[in-house]
């Protein structure tokens, strides 16, 4: 086995252009919320996210635009928090800047 | 696959699912494209220095997501011994060998919820996040919940 | 004794469930969650599944927030069961009930969860996706949707773009805060099968999108005392009342 502790910096720096990502966790919970934001600190773009049920780490990258497509059966907050503001931001109305594809 | 029946959505994106009939007795299946990503990112709350993970509580779908990925990226709540796994291996949902970074990141998860650490949304901060999604500032909020660990 | 919408709606919901059924609730479904516990509470001997993971979790301990992606429905589990694991189940005829819900549906069933307004790809609202119902709805054998409101918004004359919609062949329940539409197998469109005590059939038609022709349809049973205390015994935190304000 190899030892692969690193810092979020480093882990981050993994992360090319266009990649397809795929997001643990469900709505609200054990999403890798901090990961997400961390990569809102770097000039990466053009991502392609999917997950069963994208959730808080998925929309951040939807709200910076960072992200330009989603694959999922659910992408929300789910009940207390809502819908999902930052995919709705790229997604809704004339001009988005996202697009889905459901499975589910 | 035998759902999707009824729904507009695989008419939708044919790039993506196609109906046809079944090679061996020819009833109607939907196939679906395969999505291999890059990386799965997965918080959890145990992984070794080795990307061994357990998950507390539900999985989800994250033990999959890491089996569909061509690597896997760890954040985790905290490392724990190596130990912890040999006592029950049924219990590690993630083995070492899918994984290419653990990044020790308690409150990983934040402001939501992971079970057993933090079991309610931080709402002042979430609604700061959308208030944040609003007026366009969202890589300026990062900024400030990331608290200098990036 | 003293009742209200949610209450019958979950009642509705305890007694469509029988003996020795797989019943299937996922997420943002607080309704069924409290309701599939209080039928548990009752004695229902049914197998309870979820997307926390947990098979036939501890129902006594109640649930705190109306999230049911928590590990409420996880904690006492005798054992573990994955959403994929679920589908899968589902898909090959194991399942008897599943709750699914909607943002709008017409009179055959079809059901809007992906967009409302303009088209797919430039929609007025982006809904948050078929969460499942799109795999689940042609394989299950009795699928049931439950919609804490009954208007005109809601229940349409057309839905555009379907996010799924039931097979011909298979059962589909719809229960309202009015009602309980009923499509059998075999047959195109839902029916009005039960309207609640509290309403009349001139008030569902009302609050209809499409022509209802029926002109006498029973009433359903009022909740009995011993359902009401059920309810209360497995959410004294009153989270029914969520999905209702």
């Amino acid at each position: 086995m190899y030892e692969k502790v690193m810092s979020l910096n480093q882990a981050t720096d993994l992360i090319k252009d266009g990649m397809l990502l795929g997001i643990g966790g469900n709505g609200m919970h054990r999403t890798p919320t901090i990961f997400s934001m961390a990569l809102t600190q770097k000039p990466v773009k053009e991502l392609k996210i999917c997950g069963t049920a994208l959730g808080l780490a998925a929309d951040i990258l939807f709200a910076t635009n960072q992200a330009d497509t989603a694959y999922f059966g659910f992408f929300g907050l789910e009940n207390e928090a809502g819908l999902a503001p930052g995919m709705r931001k790229a997604m809704e109305g004339a001009e988005p800047k996202a697009r889905a594809i459901e499975g589910s | 696959m035998g759902g999707m029946w009824g729904s507009d959505l695989v008419a939708l994106r044919p790039e993506f699912f196609r109906a046809m009939k079944s090679p061996f007795d020819g009833t109607e299946v939907v196939c679906v494209k395969a999505l291999v990503p890059d990386y799965a990112i997965i918080h959890v709350q145990e992984a070794d220095v080795y990307g061994n993970c357990r998950i507390l509580g539900p999985s989800y779908q994250d033990a999959l997501l890491a089996r569909a990925a061509k690597k896997t990226i760890i954040t985790t709540e905290r490392i724990v011994g190596t130990y912890r796994m040999k006592e029950e291996p049924k219990l590690t949902a993630i083995p070492h060998f899918l994984v290419e970074a653990v990044v020790e990141l308690p409150g990983g998860a934040k402001p939501g919820i992971c079970y057993p650490e933090y079991q309610a949304v931080e709402w002042p901060k979430h609604k700061a996040y959308q208030k944040a999604v609003k007026e366009g500032q969202v890589v300026q909020y990062a900024q400030s919940m990331l608290e200098g660990r990036l | 004794m003293e009742y209200g919408k949610p209450e019958m709606m979950a009642v509705a919901i305890m007694r469509m469930i029988s003996d020795g059924d797989i019943v299937f609730h996922g997420l943002a479904s607080s309704t069924p969650m409290v309701a599939m516990k209080a039928a548990k509470a009752l004695g229902k001997n049914f197998t309870y599944v979820t997307l926390s993971d947990g098979v036939d979790h501890d129902y006594l301990r109640p649930p705190v927030v109306a999230s049911t992606l928590t590990a409420n429905t996880y904690e006492g589990s005798v054992a573990t069961f994955g959403l994929d694991e679920i589908f899968d189940l589902y898909a090959s005829g194991k399942g008897d009930i599943a709750f699914l819900s909607c943002l709008q549906m017409d009179q055959t069933g079809r059901i809007a969860m992906s967009y409302l307004g303009g088209t797919y790809d430039n929609p007025k609202l982006r809904g948050p996706g078929g969460a499942g119902s799109a795999t689940l709805t042609p394989v299950t054998k009795k699928v049931i949707i439950w919609k804490p409101q009954h208007d005109k918004r809601t229940f349409v004359e057309h839905v555009d773009f379907a996010t799924t919609s039931p097979p011909l062949d298979k059962e589909f329940t719809v229960i309202t805060t009015l009602c309980i539409f009923k499509k059998p197998a075999g047959e195109k469109l839902l029916k009005v099968d039960r309207i609640f005590p509290y309403t009349t059939l001139e008030e569902v038609k009302e609050n209809t999108g499409w022509t209802i022709d029926q002109t006498d349809v029973p009433v359903m049973d009022p909740p009995t005392e011993e359902e009401l205390a059920a309810l209360k015994k497995v959410d004294p935190n009153n989270i029914l009342h969520f999905e209702f304000k």
